[in-house]
């Protein structure tokens, strides 16, 4: 069987890392759950770098 | 949050399967179509504040502030919106009816705001805008004054903040004719904005988080 067209994994892929953060992130911050993908410590993507801003020590829900 | 929910269907998927509830909008003009209740079926219909400023502007002439002020009160309204559903889900959660099942069961105490491009950043405005939205991703929502410009009292993310952009190649020849643009200030504006971004971002008075996405091979 042949593989997917290269476009269409590309779509795949982009699809599958917005909807891993983004789920992640309102885990975090709606339901306060940890995340690994947000604290860097994840090596699940290639070409995804997290950057992480403001208030680092402290969780205000 | 901006064009049709359809577009959408992946992330809703996503998180309804995880215990949410999303009410996802489709504010006029942006999607195709949008179909009510009562059958009524309002086709696209061109925004005017998105009339291209560039037509207008003569030749040589500055004309992206004007286009991206257009741009961001459309985002604006977009927030707007959010805020007026988020009324109505009030009024729904507190009454029982048949017509709305979530009804009694919304948290509204935890409430996130999402969406893409225009969408993304009108979440960013959202959060600005409505205290009640706790949480707010902005998905390659940019601008040239950074991804949360300023709409109200702050103009860094005073709530939990995500934005996941892909970093676009700056414009060829072709494409700054098309714009009327010179290279320096496309390059200028690039700059400028990535300033801004991480000043906005590094500034947040609560976790702002940035996802950068390259080849995705």
């Amino acid at each position: 069987m042949q593989g997917a067209p290269r476009e269409n994994m590309t779509a795949r892929n982009v699809l599958v890392v917005v909807n891993d953060y983004m789920r992640a992130f309102f885990d975090h911050s709606l339901r306060a759950k940890p995340s690994d993908l947000l604290d860097g410590s994840a090596l699940s993507f290639r070409n995804v770098e997290v950057k992480q801003y403001g208030v680092r020590s402290v969780d205000r829900f | 949050m901006n064009s049709s929910s359809a577009a959408y269907t992946t992330q809703i998927e996503n998180l309804v399967s995880h215990g949410y509830v999303v009410a996802s909008l489709e504010p006029r003009p942006d999607p195709v179509v949008v179909s009510f209740a009562n059958t009524q079926i309002l086709p696209f219909a061109a925004d005017p504040r998105k009339a291209h400023d560039r037509q207008r502007a003569a030749p040589g002439t500055f004309w992206w502030d004007g286009a991206i002020d257009n741009a961001l009160a459309h985002e604006k309204s977009l927030a707007a919106d959010l805020s007026f559903v988020l009324d109505a889900l009030g009024v729904v959660n507190r009454e029982s009816t048949q017509d709305a099942p979530f009804s009694q069961r919304l948290d509204l105490s935890k409430v996130g705001a999402f969406g893409h491009s225009d969408g993304g950043t009108a979440a960013a405005f959202a959060c600005q805008l409505d205290r009640r939205i706790s949480a707010c991703l902005s998905e390659d929502g940019w601008t040239p004054r950074g991804p949360t410009p300023q709409v109200a009292f702050d103009t860094a993310p005073s709530r939990p903040f995500m934005w996941i952009n892909l970093p676009v190649a700056p414009p060829d020849n072709e494409q700054l004719a098309y714009l009327h643009l010179a290279r320096n200030d496309s390059d200028g504006m690039a700059r400028r904005s990535e300033m801004l971004a991480r000043r906005q971002l590094d500034s947040s008075q609560n976790k702002a988080y940035r996802v950068t996405y390259g080849s995705q091979t």
